[in-house]
């Protein structure tokens, strides 16, 4: 099992951002994303020539073509989108529509931006306001938007701890979301301990284009947020298996996790919820859950269950009893 | 082509999606598009604005805001419109900056941020103006477009 760092959520000169495209990549690749989408808002211009960093300056980096759909009503990104198509007749009543136009141009991915931000009229437009009927159309949520940082009144400006709440609500009602962060690169980020998405991979996806790979472990649920420990779980009959693993260089987490006191909650879809202090050293965590649950989420902290003591989120299990 | 202008004058609280379009004669090849629009921050802001701030921070801080943070939350606001081009219906790209100026040349072998090269030789262009926010009455804005010729 590989995991792969991904960064989802980017944007350059070609719309709103301070970096160019350029500069945007050699970033990527200097902080070991190895996949990065170009997300820029409401155009695909920047592609081309990301593509063209990417193999002259050889960098170890593969691209998700993406555009941040930037409606009136939320953002939405598309990764996978080669061409940029009208929005004008999107009806936040029913946007269902939209998303059928997004797939038919492309997209691979639908996801939701910083769902819960401030939004009108501060921010307006920021906020998801539409009203969506159909959960199926959607594929991902961006559960931790760290634009501003590690900073609790930014967090709570960008509604991270609502987007998180909703999204493992949503998954444990059967819908089929991943859970991903987006540093939403506006200008050259501060090198902070911020949550990240990792793409769980099998090797032989790894080996072939890390950008289809990672869009393919959004559509399967195969994502985790962390910014400390991978992890990946399995359900089955009750028994939920929890890999933990630390060699993650990322903030010198494969030399600090041995300091932490890890608190893991886990909530099944019967309304149950599961604290334990589990030992995070031997790569294993085995947890009896009550066998007619048949989906779980998981989280993990670091000394107490506040939302700023998060290590890991976005975890995703189930049982799909076969 | 000679240079299409269109200028206009919006109210406080106008949402919506702008169209202008027009025939491109044949011999054009490339845009330049100009667009700028005024009274960017709210100018006087009364009570049911400062009303509607302190909801959008209550319903993420849990609490009321102070008269101090309204104040800041209500700088914070701003007009915004982007720009769209395109082309037949094909998506050409956006000016979607923090700026009331924009500038973008868009020809066949170069663009502006934002677009891709593209060649205008007759069709329809379409240019949308996406009017996020409005936060004054009679904010003013325009938009020039100056054709191209193909090179001889």
């Amino acid at each position: 099992m590989i995991y792969q760092r991904a960064e989802l959520h980017n944007h350059t000169v070609e719309s709103d951002g301070s970096m160019t495209v350029t500069k945007l990549m050699q970033w990527a690749d200097k902080h070991g994303y190895g996949v990065i989408s170009l997300t820029d808002h409401n155009t695909c211009s920047g592609h081309r020539l990301a593509e063209a960093c990417i193999k002259d300056d050889n960098l170890s980096l593969d691209l998700i073509r993406g555009v941040e759909i930037t409606t009136f009503y939320g953002h939405v990104l598309a990764l996978g989108m080669n061409s940029m198509v009208s929005f004008t007749d999107l009806d936040p009543n029913a946007p269902e529509r939209f998303f059928k136009k997004l797939r038919a141009n492309g997209a691979a991915a639908i996801g939701l931006a910083h769902p819960f931000c401030l939004g009108r009229p501060v921010m307006a437009g920021c906020r998801f306001d539409m009203k969506i009927h159909d959960w199926n159309c959607i594929d991902y949520i961006e559960v931790f938007n760290t634009s501003s940082g590690i900073n609790e009144y930014g967090e709570k400006i960008i509604g991270n701890e609502t987007a998180l709440g909703f999204w493992e609500q949503k998954v444990l009602e059967g819908f089929r979301l991943a859970a991903v962060t987006g540093k939403d690169i506006h200008n050259e980020p501060a090198d902070e301990n911020c949550m990240v998405t990792y793409a769980i991979l099998d090797e032989d996806e790894a080996e072939r284009n890390r950008a289809d790979a990672v869009l393919g472990a959004i559509l399967r649920q195969r994502t985790l947020v962390t910014r400390g420990p991978m992890m990946y779980a399995r359900f089955r009959d009750g028994a939920l298996s929890i890999d933990v693993d630390n060699s993650s260089n990322y903030f010198d987490w494969n030399k600090k996790y041995m300091e932490v006191d890890p608190i893991l909650v886990i909530r099944d879809d019967l309304g149950h919820e599961v604290s334990l202090k589990p030992d995070i050293k031997d790569g294993k965590i085995e947890v009896r859950m009550d066998e007619a649950a048949s989906r779980a989420v998981i989280r993990l902290y670091d000394g107490d269950k506040e939302f700023s003591s998060l290590l890991a989120a976005g975890i995703y299990a189930e049982d799909r009893k076969e | 082509m000679n240079a299409y202008q269109v200028k206009g004058e919006l109210p406080k609280g106008f949402l919506g999606h702008i169209s202008y379009e027009t025939i491109l004669p044949e011999d054009n090849e490339g845009i330049e598009l100009r667009f700028t629009f005024g009274k960017r921050l709210m100018e006087d802001p009364g009570d049911q604005d400062r009303n509607e701030a302190g909801e959008a921070w209550i319903r993420n801080m849990g609490r009321e805001a102070s008269f101090e943070e309204i104040d800041r939350l209500i700088g914070m606001e701003k007009t915004e419109i982007n720009v769209s081009v395109f082309h037949n219906d094909a998506y050409i790209g956006c000016a979607h900056r923090d700026e009331t100026d924009r500038t973008a040349v868009i020809s066949p072998r170069e663009a502006s941020e934002g677009f891709i090269p593209w060649s205008f030789r007759g069709g329809v262009l379409k240019i949308v103006l996406h009017v996020y926010q409005i936060l004054n009455e009679e904010t003013p804005y325009e938009l020039t477009v100056i054709g191209k010729e193909a090179r001889r």
